[in-house]
């Protein structure tokens, strides 16, 4: 498979002499769907401003196979594209037309296809007909959509979203979800998101790598947020679903190999437990019950 | 929120809303610039008639009107009280040392009719267009891009300020504020003021970031679709033509 990001051994300190980043490498295959999570101020953004050359780096962060600092700057932009967690920050142009725009002629692209691009990209994020809103008149969830499609319009193949569902409404958090997978499944875009929001991550990510200044942990969904110690110490937190489950373990649940990580997954593990126990699942409170629910609260609750 | 837009009643149809962008913003400025040097009392009413006539023809509600140009005129109206003061001449009445003149009485009318028919072009020139094509124009009119720009973001991020400004404003409300002129209460606001510094700053360098994003590179950043017809050229030979009559105007009276 190739390598759509390779990053070895990269560090950064701000000014002030925060570390931030520290011997960081990773690699992220084309097609790719990873989530990337820690605490606040565990160095995800600058590490996504390395991945754009926004900081810059000595050769440590290359894009299939080139280093990003010395990529020119047109090249760089089709090769990897930002969202970034706050989208008044993205949306910088009077209307929304010129916003998507905006990477388009940078690239230095002909009028016409200046045209087909934003036409196109807005059409993906649902937003046609809004060519002439205002920033300021629409919503946060048609911001951050509109967020989405001023990077869109540039094509990237690699696709870094910060906090993609924060602070949206369950309805636009699950349609910004579908949106992101589409393009994954689509259009074969890498994803890389930054979240907090533990239940969403396994809807947008089959890898996870947890982040604190260093990389403390890479794997499969299910091995990150099954790992209660690991957890704790970088001030994660495991998905609803899958603490129910557990907590449904204390009293003689049985499920199959991996618990759900959401609500979504959650008929499936179901399904598969009454097959495993004869068409029946019986609950029972006996003596080690309690026990066995203060430890569960203990390694995954605060 | 609502937001006070000037541009709020772009959607309107009108003569002077169907005028191309860019020959509007010229042929607007010119009168503008013929209404401000007319010399006398007379010429100035007939800009100011002429002023009115395009508002009118505008379909610029009148209230709209009114309420953006108050704030200026707040500007325009000790001039009035000053100017018959401070200006030697004939007095119509006096106190001691304080004199009311005739030269200064009808200089104030004559700088107010001015100022008046001005605002009111002004006016109509901005509320008949989006702000963005105003912009746009400025920019085809070669208008340095580094203004341009300036301008793009003053305009869009005005009302991010202004969000901003009103929720640190209701956080402060719930608190127990009240505005209260007197030094506790101005510190407050100095506060305010001071974190709506430090949010921009930061906010600022977010922004770049997101441009840096797609490449930015200081070029030019907008596409301008506009075309001239036959009727805009028209117009705007009208409009200047009006322009260069309000100047001869005085000539011909005298």
């Amino acid at each position: 498979m190739n390598e759509a990001v390779t990053i070895r051994d990269l560090s950064h300190r701000y000014p002030d002499g925060t570390v931030s980043l520290e011997d960081v490498s990773l690699t992220v295959h084309g097609g790719e769907r990873l989530a990337i999570v820690g605490q606040n101020g565990a160095g995800k953004t600058t590490l996504f401003l390395h991945l754009n050359g926004s900081i810059k780096s000595p050769d440590n962060v290359f894009v299939f196979g080139e280093s990003v600092r010395s990529m020119p700057i047109e090249e760089r932009i089709q090769k990897v594209g930002v969202v970034f967690q706050d989208p008044d920050d993205q949306l910088f142009m009077p209307t929304l037309y010129d916003d998507v725009a905006f990477g388009p002629i940078n690239m230095g692209l002909s009028r016409d296809e200046v045209d087909r691009r934003v036409r196109e990209a807005l059409a993906t994020v649902g937003l046609s007909g809004f060519e002439d809103r205002v920033p300021h008149h629409m919503s946060y969830g048609e911001k951050k959509r509109a967020a989405l499609a001023a990077v869109l319009s540039m094509e990237p193949r690699i696709l870094v979203l910060d906090e993609p569902t924060a602070n949206l409404d369950p309805k636009n958090r699950a349609h910004l979800i579908d949106l992101i997978n589409r393009l994954n499944r689509e259009k074969g875009i890498t994803t890389i998101v930054a979240m907090h929001d533990v239940n969403a991550v396994s809807h947008l990510a089959d890898r996870v790598v947890v982040l604190n200044t260093t990389i403390v942990a890479d794997g499969d969904v299910h091995s990150i947020f099954s790992d209660s110690k690991l957890l704790k110490e970088n001030n994660l937190e495991a998905p609803d679903a899958y603490k129910l489950f557990r907590i449904m373990g204390c009293y003689g649940y049985a499920c199959c190999n991996a618990l759900p990580l959401s609500v979504a997954d959650a008929p499936g593990a179901l399904d598969a437990s009454l097959e495993e126990n004869g068409g029946a699942i019986s609950l029972r409170r006996d003596g080690r019950t309690a026990e066995e629910l203060r430890e569960v609260f203990e390694r995954f609750e605060y | 929120m609502r937001y006070p837009d000037i541009d709020k009643y772009a959607w309107l149809d009108s003569p002077i809303h169907r005028l191309e962008p860019r020959i509007k913003i010229l042929s607007f400025t010119v009168l503008i610039f013929s209404a401000v040097f007319v010399g006398n009392i007379p010429a100035a009413l007939l800009a100011l008639a002429v002023a009115l006539l395009i508002l009118i023809l505008s379909r610029l509600p009148v209230r709209f009107v009114l309420q953006r140009s108050t704030p200026i005129l707040v500007f325009v109206l000790p001039i009035l009280l000053l100017m018959p003061l401070t200006v030697p001449g004939t007095p119509i009445w006096s106190a001691g040392p304080v004199a009311f003149t005739e030269e200064g009485l009808s200089y104030a009318v004559l700088i107010t009719i001015r100022a008046v028919a001005a605002i009111v072009l002004v006016l109509t020139l901005l509320g008949t267009q989006r702000i963005e094509a105003t912009l746009r124009a400025l920019s085809l009119l070669r208008v340095p891009g580094v203004i341009i720009q300036m301008l793009f973001f003053t305009y869009r991020y005005i009302y991010v300020m202004m969000d901003e400004f009103l929720s640190i404003w209701s956080a402060m409300r719930a608190k127990g504020y009240t505005l209260r002129p007197n030094r506790y209460g101005l510190s407050i606001i100095g506060n305010l003021v001071g974190m709506l510094l430090v949010k921009s700053y930061e906010r600022a360098e977010r922004v770049y970031c997101g441009m840096e994003a797609r490449g930015y590179r200081g070029k030019p950043i907008t596409v301008a679709p506009f075309s001239i017809t036959a009727a805009d050229y028209f117009a705007c030979l009208l409009l200047i033509g009006i322009a260069g009559g309000l100047q001869v105007y005085p000539l011909v009276a005298l």
